[in-house]
């Protein structure tokens, strides 16, 4: 993470940027575009929260979405609360589950965790197709109303377009940047980079390891939770094909491809691949699935540190060192 | 007067696999005391025990009246027992600073006036400058923004424990601390854990190296198969003949 006053200027020029993006490119590809890919990056950050940070390897990040997703509708659908307060308890119900599910299975070494996390994701999309009278099972739920939220009572915004549907979603990105980078620098952060690099080492100096890793994984999968009922009010439907495990492996590639352990690497990552893969629906969709594969190798064999690693990289090399 | 660590009756057993047999003894504070034995009579096993990344299946441990035997790592850390590791720990990926700043960290305050606004800036100057005065101990003050992997071997194991004399430790455990060291090496490590002893940390150390460990230590205790086998002066294990023994194996007179 820079720090200094050129990296601010940097930051708040891109802030300006993607701030009137929907302005300029006023098509409604490219706007749809814009707004998938940035609640994948709301997905990507939350997933590099553990990967990046704490060094755990989650494969059902997905199924946190899933959770998230439907319970936003149901409370808005079913129980007619206010968006926002769904979208929230959705993320909050996402986080629960991700404490309840890591209290035990983060007291396992590594690889034994990413398992559980695969497993998890399985079962959670068993549920949302078999828990037919709570999630209407493989069907899905059509018909999800736009968001409306209420300012002051007489006053509320609805967001039925493309371009104003970008700027919620903006805002929750900016959230999560904040949240990321604050955390980062916190005690917690510290205890995090411990466990990431040598966990044993980190417990012997006195930090509670344990749950540092439960405390991160909630966070994580309450940000996916959001990005969850953020999606589900987007698109406007949901089924249990909607968070799948190879939903959960895409997030996990981008990640990697972008570059763990930064706050650019995911939103680069995201972008990329989201643009690949929306793009390479209206061509040939098996495209998507071979490019993947193959950043996915090239990244494991000539970048593992992603592109933001790469970038990393030509910057010392570009000072000489 | 309380005891400052007591040690009565541990056991552990793997299955059917006696790695500890009732190994009761004291440490005073302010003394060095050394473990000894051949490779598999239990020190590690013990270390990790006492530290609490192993459960004992029997006895118990006292540390300044508390006791600690079903204490997590670190919680034992935060009471004061820091150990270092027989294959030598340090975050390979950081900076010299960095790591020992790591090690620092019991003394870094959380919470969410932290999280909003950042570490009070006393803090900062509080723990910048334990990190220099742990630098300077060490003798690192040359390259305290080199990268841990880049270190020399000998240098990386002096950095483990000046990452450990971060969380302050009353009584410090060193697993193996001279093991592949040369002479000089050995020599800088011991003068460095006498500037340790003189600042007041009690050491408990393994180890190998019979001169390093005989030349340093106040008391030395001997483990063979899990079970103490003697406890002493240096000079008087060194004419212990069933600790020769156990180095040597019995000596067949024809």
């Amino acid at each position: 993470m820079k720090s200094g006053r050129g990296s601010l200027l940097f930051s708040l020029l891109l802030t300006a940027i993607f701030c009137v993006l929907p302005l300029i490119f006023t098509s409604n590809l490219i706007q749809h575009l814009l707004v998938i890919i940035g609640i994948t990056v709301i997905l990507v950050l939350s997933l590099d929260m553990i990967l990046g940070h704490a060094g755990l390897i989650s494969l059902g990040h997905a199924g946190f979405m899933g959770l998230g997703a439907y319970t936003c509708v149901l409370l808005v659908m079913k129980y007619k609360m206010p968006f926002l307060v769904s979208l929230l308890s959705g993320a909050g119900f996402a986080g629960l589950l991700g404490g309840l599910i890591g209290y035990p299975s983060l007291r396992l070494r590594g690889h034994y965790f990413v398992i559980v996390t695969f497993i998890c994701g399985i079962i959670f999309t068993l549920f949302f197709t078999n828990l037919v009278s709570i999630t209407k099972g493989p069907m899905g739920i059509p018909g999800i109303p736009s968001p409306q939220i209420t300012i002051v009572p007489g006053w509320s915004i609805s967001f039925k377009s493309k371009a104003a549907y970008y700027y919620l979603v903006l805002a929750f990105i900016f959230l999560t940047i904040y949240v990321k980078h604050q955390l980062y620098h916190s005690r917690m952060g510290k205890a995090l980079l411990a466990i990431r690099e040598d966990e044993d080492l980190g417990r012997s100096l006195g930090i509670n390891t344990h749950a540092y890793k439960v405390g991160i994984f909630m966070i994580s999968t309450a940000f996916a939770g959001l990005a969850g009922g953020l999606y589900a009010h987007y698109i406007r439907f949901i089924g249990p094909d909607s968070f799948t495990m190879l939903h959960s492996f895409y997030f996990f590639v981008m990640n990697l491809i972008g570059g763990s352990g930064t706050i650019a690497g995911p939103v680069i990552g995201a972008l990329l691949l989201t643009v690949i893969d929306e793009l390479s629906q209206l061509l040939q969709p098996a495209l998507a699935r071979i490019l993947f594969g193959v950043f996915l190798i090239l990244v494991i064999l000539y970048m593992p540190k992603g592109i933001m690693g790469l970038k990393t990289l030509w910057v010392s090399q570009m000072k000489g060192e | 007067m309380v005891d400052f660590l007591v040690v009565e009756n541990l056991s552990k057993n793997f299955g059917g696999f006696a790695a500890l047999s009732a190994v009761s003894f004291k440490l005073e504070r302010g003394e060095i005391l050394g473990l000894v034995g051949p490779n598999g009579a239990g020190k590690t096993t013990l270390f990790n025990i006492i530290t609490g990344f192993l459960r004992p299946s029997g006895g118990s441990i006292h540390f300044q009246g508390r006791d600690i035997t079903h204490l997590s790592p670190h919680e034992i850390a935060r009471m004061g027992i820091v150990r270092t590791f027989q294959l030598n720990k340090i975050f390979l990926h950081l900076t010299v600073e960095e790591n020992i700043r790591i090690g620092c960290y019991l003394h870094e305050k959380g919470g969410p006036r932290r999280f909003f606004f950042g570490a009070p800036s006393e803090e900062k100057e509080y723990l910048d400058e334990k990190v220099r005065k742990i630098i300077h101990l060490i003798g690192f003050e040359g390259f305290k923004k080199k990268m841990a992997e880049d270190l020399p071997y000998g240098d990386q194991k002096l950095l483990s424990i000046g990452i450990s004399l971060g969380a302050e430790p009353t009584l410090l455990l060193l697993d193996e601390p001279f093991a592949g060291m040369n002479p000089v090496e050995t020599g800088r490590c011991v003068s460095l854990l006498r500037r340790i002893m003189e600042q007041g940390t009690t050491l408990f150390l393994v180890d190998h190296n019979m001169r390093a460990v005989m030349g340093f230590c106040d008391r030395i205790m001997v483990l063979n198969f899990g079970k103490k086998i003697a406890e002493g002066k240096p000079a008087e294990i060194r004419e212990n003949p069933e600790v020769i023994t156990s180095y040597l194996g019995s000596i067949k007179v024809a």
